[in-house]
């Protein structure tokens, strides 16, 4: 049995510091993926939070059918959606002001976490539908029908906010540039 | 999983020609765990946040186990399907409880050491809408989506609490109906005695009340915990909760500055002395007094120089620079 499995088993007995490891291993995942979805910042840690106790309390539920990370990419896709139906806020999300992590040195190279810094910084731009649809085929890897079983919606609806919201992106960036 | 040319639908249809591919590709790479898009956390408050989460899970478990156990809980035997919602909403009300606690203290301490408060296990407060049990099967978002329900009344306030020296009224937010920017309604009032209620019970009130947006009262809230438990590390986190609110939200950054120098006096070294230097940073930015920020970004390097905020320090040092 892997030491991933082990570790999981204890996390589903309550094991405290199976737990910590368990979470601790998916902590900047969750956080990653929740960025992606909603806007700006604020929300991130309440939201990552709210779907790493869902994970946990899902482990269970488990039962190894796919990676531990894919099902806790799902669940967390799913915890940031309840979240945002419940606090209607996407609008009122966009911070003012740069962030002061990623302002760069002038001589600084480019790095892996600015860029992503800007690519969110576009997805902030875009409505949350055709975000929420690109995030979940580009960065996830959600096929077109396990996005429309996520979000509830037929697979043309999903296709079509795939295909608008690249166009956005594509202009957003090359207008940046 | 790659995320080049993907089937639309399993068939033959592509979404993407090769250029927006590569596009795509490099704009938005495959989810990993390394940094970005979140921002970044120093290892210590990574180190909080694990703790909180895990706190708030093994609260949510025996929540749902005594709820289980507890003959308050019981209804009559003729009354099975009311015993599910009960001990549903039981278990969400302390999840929420849970949750909330952790979030918030995470959120505020970033890099804090202490335990975040576990919330009570009692099931009786049944503030929550009854909805699915969280533990049970996959972790849908039914798990953490309130359903609409009957406003209910609170039971928060403690026993021989009439005597309120200072209450605040919560309104508690339902699922809004689907239109985009409708307002949220709140139907929920809830009371919380300030100069009484557990600290759990108000760390929880202020995460909710952020949550909704009532900033005031959640600054209310933090200020209740500064002067109930005075010297406390919950009242310096109320204290860094409180400027943080009043940067952020309340366009305060005077204020904010005199909170999170309160906070550095209470605390000059450690985790929480991290967050209050760094907020002091952030609040002289928000008012604009560069000569001062330089002085406070020199000082955040020199006090916490394994920081992970010390490029941004860096950085923005630089910039400040003539």
């Amino acid at each position: 049995m892997s030491s991933a499995e082990d570790a999981r088993l204890a996390a589903v007995k309550g094991d405290r510091k199976a737990l910590e490891v368990v979470v601790a291993e998916l902590l900047p995942r969750v956080r990653n993926l929740v960025r992606y979805l909603v806007r700006g910042d604020s929300d991130v840690d309440d939201i990552a939070q709210e779907a790493l106790v869902a994970i946990i309390g899902g482990l269970p539920s488990h039962r190894g059918e796919g990676t531990l990370t894919a099902w806790a990419d799902r669940v967390t896709a799913r915890a940031t959606f309840a979240y945002l139906r419940r606090s209607r806020r996407a609008r009122s999300q966009v911070e003012s002001g740069a962030d002061l992590s990623v302002v760069p040195a002038p001589d600084s190279p480019p790095d892996e976490y600015a860029a992503r810094r800007h690519a969110v910084g576009l997805l902030d731009h875009l409505p949350d539908d055709q975000r929420h649809a690109l995030v979940l085929h580009h960065v996830v890897g959600m096929s077109v029908p396990e996005i429309a079983t996520v979000v509830g919606l037929p697979f043309e609806t999903v296709r079509s906010r795939l295909r608008i919201g690249m166009g956005k992106l594509r202009g957003l960036h090359g207008g940046g540039e | 999983m790659n995320h080049d040319q993907r089937d639309l639908d399993g068939g033959d249809e592509r979404l993407l020609d090769p250029a927006d591919a590569a596009f795509m590709a490099q704009l938005l790479p495959p989810l990993d765990d390394r940094p970005g898009p979140a921002r970044r956390r120093s290892t210590g408050a990574s180190g909080a946040m694990v703790a909180a989460v895990v706190d708030a899970a093994l609260a949510q478990r025996d929540a749902v186990t005594m709820a289980m156990e507890s003959p308050l809980v019981v209804p009559l035997r003729s009354r099975s399907r009311g015993r599910s919602a009960m001990l549903a909403a039981a278990a969400v009300a302390l999840f929420s409880l849970g949750a909330g606690a952790a979030v918030l203290v995470a959120r505020v301490i970033r890099t804090a050491p202490a335990q975040p408060p576990a919330p009570r296990v009692n099931p009786v407060p049944a503030r929550a809408p009854a909805v699915a049990a969280p533990v049970v099967e996959e972790p849908a978002p039914e798990v953490v989506e309130p359903e609409p329900t009957q406003p209910e009344p609170a039971a928060v306030v403690p026993p021989g609490a009439s005597a309120k020296r200072h209450v605040v009224t919560h309104k508690r937010h339902r699922a809004a109906p689907k239109v985009v920017d409708a307002p949220v309604a709140s139907n929920w009032l809830e009371e919380v005695d300030l100069a009484s209620a557990p600290l759990e019970d108000l760390l929880a009130l202020a995460n909710r009340l952020r949550r909704g947006h009532e900033w005031r009262s959640a600054d209310e809230v933090y200020q209740a915990v500064i002067d109930r438990f005075p010297g406390s590390d919950a009242a310096v986190v109320a204290e860094i909760a409180s400027a943080t609110l009043h940067v952020e939200q309340l366009k305060d950054a005077s204020g904010a500055l005199d909170g999170y120098r309160r906070a550095l006096a209470a605390r000059p070294s450690g985790a929480l002395a991290e967050e209050a230097r760094w907020g002091i940073v952030e609040a002289l930015r928000a008012l604009g007094d560069k000569p001062a920020e330089v002085s406070a970004l020199r000082d955040f390097l020199e006090h916490h120089p394994v920081s992970a905020l010390v490029p941004a320090a860096r950085r923005r040092t630089v910039e400040l620079a003539p």
